[in-house]
């Protein structure tokens, strides 16, 4: 095993109390329960493709894993230590590894749904909009918990991605979708508009496209100015975004729900998740800007003393095969891990570990239904009654402490 | 309006809503005659150009810069139409191997947006890049899939609901047999073959129809149908800003189908023709699609080649060249939905620093000059005019980019 961090005695202790953790008060849940309720936020984190759970949180105690995974499997004494003993965490989610220690994340394993969908725009549409029917909502999870606050003039939710995704979309148009927050800023806008003459005309629809971008450009500008930018974060899109998202967060900003996006499909050489080819590669490149980022935003948050009031998730459009393919990557599967972090969240490794031996054309089994985690977020986070917009009832994933 | 002598401003309507854009040049030339010889004129424009060929071996933005290129150069009418189209049929590019194939579906619809609907979808479903994107390649009558049905059915011709199980199937099993054999050089575009041994020649029953059709005569069967015209039609008036047709101009462009097996040409002409399209209310109430932005653009400003960097304003503001949303299952978006997230009108609003635009003041009258040259929608023109008094040596270049990223622009 390797302690990346090399604080062992700090790690040790974490590792002895770690079976206990449900049941501790952590540090960060401290602050939770000082923050205020109703300006809880929600960060999405999607990780582009369809992440592959086994090479995160790896089991180095069974054989099957390193019997299907000849090229691709990590080994044992590779990996980070986990308080369960028959598990390792992936040597690229060091920095995830330091904030699980610190009590200020965890991972959920063992996260699908039934009849699960393996093309990637199916996928990111049920987890975008919780609904795994054909007939699907136009709104996205987060975005139906929008239409449903009460000021009807404020922005409530930001995407800072480029592909205009369904997680936010609202009936009442509060979301807004930043692709490259700096190019909105530099955005020239007209002064002098006759825009009152124009309403209900195309040049009005224009126009208030406009003023929905001057205000969120303003909101970013306030924000900016608010944080001072004081905290390095990781170089690149990602990086950027959480850094905004914070900003945002720091400034008291309205928008209590944020999506962004880690790895991409274009252009061809980017890393996504979709790790059909070469994935220890790109799990090289694309974790340690997940660990390193919410590391810098962690921090950036508890200086501010909003970290309390802060629930991370990761959602990714489905794990991938149990055995690699030819290409030293693994094919589309079922089954796969959620990465969570904030400020009362149950930290370290949470759910059923996954079973090699309960698949399904070669993908993992789910032992919990995504729409659980959502349905926690909403009554236990956000404190509104989850059955409304999930459509029915489903028993909470535990990714809370028990005392958020 | 009188159809017998156009004014300048209703042959300025005519062309941002049948081209990209209305070009100085092209108003001063048609103004004053009748409505009909001027579509004569532009239907019938010369579409072989000094164009250079589409070369197999291009990268996929090598093909988006060359089709870039083809509409920039290339008849309005024909070449917007080819655009409509793809967006109607729907595209993706992601299973085209090589992805210059795609310019082999980008001709086929060209040269087909003058003929008969029915016969370009006879065509197009065995165009190579098109079949890597329906699936038909490889299907055959021992695995017969429906997906390349469904798309004939649902996308391209009758629509959801209006098919019986039995009509997919039999549809199904007629385009069996087709095949892209594999490239023995990465950068070659297989042509498809039929092998009779895979297809199922047996007898089937489409929309009532029996025989033992192939693959061309029973997409041909599908593609005729009323319904077909109708949603066709609907989605060419909507092309052309007429979005709530009353019922007899539908009634009109159904003869119109039936009589002429689905001309293009002549059901477009039928739409331009009718009040709905000129009347008064509907003027600048079209939200233009990025392309028609840049494209036209660059038509009104005379440039001959495209600049670098508009395949990716073009990827920035929601319209990548070819695919369509939904991995090619939908078409582009529509109206206010271009502008959805207000994130896209900020890159819109970029246009300006990708195009070359004169940076010294030609007139006292740049304002104007560049007013007509442009075409905005009105109400630009008193800031413009202060613009002017301040007066400096790039008075001009600034007048022009504040029109090109401006809200008046973004309508038609």
């Amino acid at each position: 095993m390797t302690n990346i961090d090399g604080d062992r005695r700090r790690f040790l202790g974490w590792c002895s109390l770690a079976p206990l953790m449900p049941t501790l008060l952590s540090r960060a849940a401290l602050a939770a329960s000082t923050a205020r309720e109703h300006d809880r936020v929600v960060v999405v984190i999607r990780l582009m493709g369809g992440n592959d759970g086994l090479n995160a949180v790896v089991p180095i105690r069974d054989d099957r894993y390193y019997r299907l995974r000849p090229t691709i499997a990590i080994a044992a004494r590779d990996t980070l230590r986990l308080p369960t003993g028959d598990r390792g965490l992936s040597p690229d989610l060091a920095a995830w590894h330091d904030l699980m220690e610190d009590g200020h994340a965890g991972i959920l394993q063992g996260v699908g749904y039934p009849q699960p969908s393996r093309s990637h725009s199916r996928a990111t549409e049920i987890w975008e909009t919780g609904d795994p029917r054909e007939a699907l909502p136009a709104t996205g999870w987060l975005g139906r918990y929008i239409d449903a606050l009460r000021d009807p003039a404020a922005v409530e939710a930001i995407q800072f991605a480029d592909n205009p995704g369904r997680m936010l979309a609202s009936a009442s148009g509060r979301d807004r979708l930043v692709g490259d927050p700096e190019l909105l800023l530099a955005a020239p806008l007209q002064a002098g508009l006759p825009g009152a003459a124009a309403t209900g005309s195309a040049l009005g629809t224009v126009l208030a496209s406009q003023r929905r971008l001057a205000e969120t450009a303003a909101q970013l500008r306030r924000a900016r100015r608010a944080s001072g930018r004081r905290h390095p974060y990781p170089a690149g899109a990602f990086g950027a975004a959480l850094r905004w998202t914070a900003d945002l967060i720091e400034a008291q900003a309205s928008p209590r729900c944020f999506h962004l996006a880690l790895g991409a499909f274009e252009p061809a050489d980017a890393p996504s998740f979709d790790t059909h080819v070469d994935e220890r590669e790109k799990h090289a490149r694309l974790y340690p800007q997940l660990g390193a980022g919410l590391r810098a935003f962690t921090r950036q948050l508890r200086r501010s003393g909003d970290f309390g009031r802060v629930l991370v998730i990761t959602v990714s459009d489905f794990g991938r095969q149990v055995a690699e393919n030819r290409t030293r990557g693994t094919d589309h599967g079922d089954a796969g891990l959620l990465f969570y972090a904030g400020g009362g969240i149950a930290p370290g490794l949470t759910g059923t570990p996954a079973d090699l031996g309960r698949t399904t054309d070669g993908g993992l089994d789910h032992s919990v239904d995504f729409r659980g985690v959502y349905a926690e977020i909403f009554g236990r986070w956000l404190g509104v009654d989850p059955e409304p917009l999930l459509g029915g009832a489903f028993a909470h994933a535990g990714i809370l402490h028990a005392r958020a | 309006m009188s159809l017998a002598a156009l004014t300048p401003a209703e042959v300025r309507h005519l062309l941002r809503r049948c081209s990209f854009a209305a070009v100085a040049e092209q108003v001063e030339r048609l103004q004053g005659r009748p409505l009909d010889a001027v579509l004569d004129e532009l239907l019938h424009e010369d579409a072989s150009g000094s164009f250079r060929a589409a070369d197999p071996a291009m990268s996929h933005r090598e093909v988006q810069q060359w089709w870039l290129q083809r509409m920039l150069e290339g008849p309005g009418i024909r070449e917007t139409l080819a655009l409509f189209l793809n967006s109607y049929l729907g595209c993706a590019s992601a299973p085209v191997q090589p992805p210059g194939a795609l310019a082999g579906r980008v001709q086929t619809l060209r040269l087909c947006s003058l003929d008969s609907f029915p016969r370009l979808l006879q065509r197009l479903v065995l165009d190579p890049a098109t079949m890597m994107q329906t699936g038909i390649d490889g299907h055959d009558r021992e695995r017969v899939s429906d997906r390349p049905a469904k798309i004939v059915l649902e996308r391209w011709t009758v629509g959801m609901g209006g098919f019986s199980g039995q009509d997919l199937e039999d549809l199904s099993r007629a385009m069996t047999g087709w095949k892209v054999p594999p490239r023995s050089l990465p950068s070659q575009v297989s042509l498809p073959y039929f092998d009779a041994k895979r297809h199922d020649a047996g007898g089937k029953t489409l929309f009532g129809e029996s025989g033992t059709f192939d693959c061309a005569a029973a997409v041909l069967i599908a593609a005729r149908r009323p319904q077909t015209g109708e949603r066709f039609s609907r989605a060419l008036l909507e092309e052309l800003g007429v979005f709530d047709p009353p019922g007899a101009l539908l009634g009109d462009l159904a003869r119109v189908w039936r009589d002429t097996e689905g001309s293009i040409p002549t059901l477009l002409r039928a739409a331009v023709r009718s009040d709905a399209f000129w009347s008064p209310a509907a003027r600048w109430q079209v939200i233009k699609s990025p392309v028609r932005v840049a494209v036209g653009a660059c038509r009104q400003l005379g440039l001959t080649s495209a600049p670098e960097g508009l395949v990716d304003w073009l990827v920035a503001t929601g319209q990548p060249l070819f695919d369509t949303p939904g991995n090619g299952e939908r078409p582009w978006p529509r109206g206010a939905q271009w502008l959805d997230p207000p994130d896209r009108l900020a890159r819109r609003y970029r246009l300006s620093r990708l195009l070359p635009l004169p940076g010294t003041l030609l007139s006292d009258s740049a304002a104007d000059d560049w007013l007509a040259r442009l075409d905005p929608a009105p109400g630009l023109e008193p800031g413009l005019r202060r613009e002017r008094r301040r007066g400096s040596a790039d008075a001009a270049g600034r007048i022009a980019a504040r029109i090109l990223d401006s809200a008046q622009y973004q309508l038609a």
